[in-house]
């Protein structure tokens, strides 16, 4: 039997390692792969919740997850590549435009 | 026994999510990124979710991490250089370890409900569930999907191509 606690443990630790890698990486697409790995720590969370109370709510989140994921996945690559036409650059240092 | 595959495939996770993090070459965090994956569908083959586990390699590694891959070569990006200043790496770290340390005492402090009523959930409780109680959700998520598409149909069309509805017009 897995402990609750320990799976919870293991999910905030891939998390964490997904806000250094979001603040530490520079190429945009590496940014989107960091957020993947946020997105699996949420549903890692998700599902051993349900497994200890054994219900079945905690399993919708990671299914509806997955497709948030996916429309995600599709409509960053279409910014990535509509970003690295208009400068090409994927650097995300290269992106200021917005600053004050 | 199971106890024992949870730790490893744990391991395999933050080991293959470690590589994903501090490697420079995009393709390499990528694959890296697919390891991490299937480690991870096999912790929730372990907690008892073979659909999710399906479901996470299906789509996570099938669908998306493809895309990605597929991406990446277009654009032909091997050597961007991550971590310009120490300081943000230090920041990143630092704010890393606030919510690790957060996390893992809200995790450790939560009260302990398993095993009474705990249990791995039948896929046919999940499926009654979908079409009766998450009917609604379930169907926005098409909304969601479809709108996905129009809009990276939008934003990745190229500007020089002439627009389909333009090129009906013609006599």
């Amino acid at each position: 039997m897995i402990p609750t606690s320990h799976a919870l443990v293991l999910a905030a630790l891939l998390f964490a390692l997904g806000v250094i890698g979001f603040l530490r990486q520079r190429n945009v697409i590496m940014l989107l792969m960091c957020v993947e790995l946020m997105l699996n720590s949420a549903n890692l969370v998700f599902l051993a919740a349900a497994r200890a109370h054994g219900k079945v709510d905690g399993v919708m989140m990671p299914l509806f997850l997955v497709v948030v994921a996916a429309a995600e996945a599709a409509v960053g690559l279409a910014l990535v590549i509509t970003l690295f036409r208009k400068r090409g650059s994927l650097d995300i240092e290269d992106f200021k435009g917005l600053r004050g | 026994m199971t106890l024992a595959l949870f730790y490893l495939f744990g391991a395999g996770v933050l080991a293959a999510a470690a590589n994903v993090v501090f490697r420079r070459d995009a393709v390499h965090a990528a694959i890296w990124l697919v390891v991490c994956f299937f480690f991870l569908s096999g912790e929730y083959l372990l907690l008892g979710f073979p659909f999710l586990a399906a479901i996470q390699v299906l789509v996570y590694v099938g669908a998306i991490m493809v895309l990605i891959l597929f991406v990446i070569m277009l654009l032909d990006l091997h050597g961007l250089q991550p971590l310009q200043g120490r300081a943000r790496g230090a920041a990143g770290a630092g704010m890393a370890a606030v919510i690790f340390a957060l996390a893992a005492t809200a995790a450790l402090a939560a009260p302990a409900v398993e095993q009474a009523q705990g249990g791995p959930v039948p896929l046919t409780a999940l499926v009654d569930a979908l079409f009766t109680d998450y009917l609604l959700p379930f169907e926005l998520t098409s909304v969601v999907l479809l709108a996905a598409i129009i809009g990276a149909l939008t934003l990745g069309r190229s500007p020089a191509a002439p627009s389909p509805v333009q090129e009906r017009d013609l006599p």
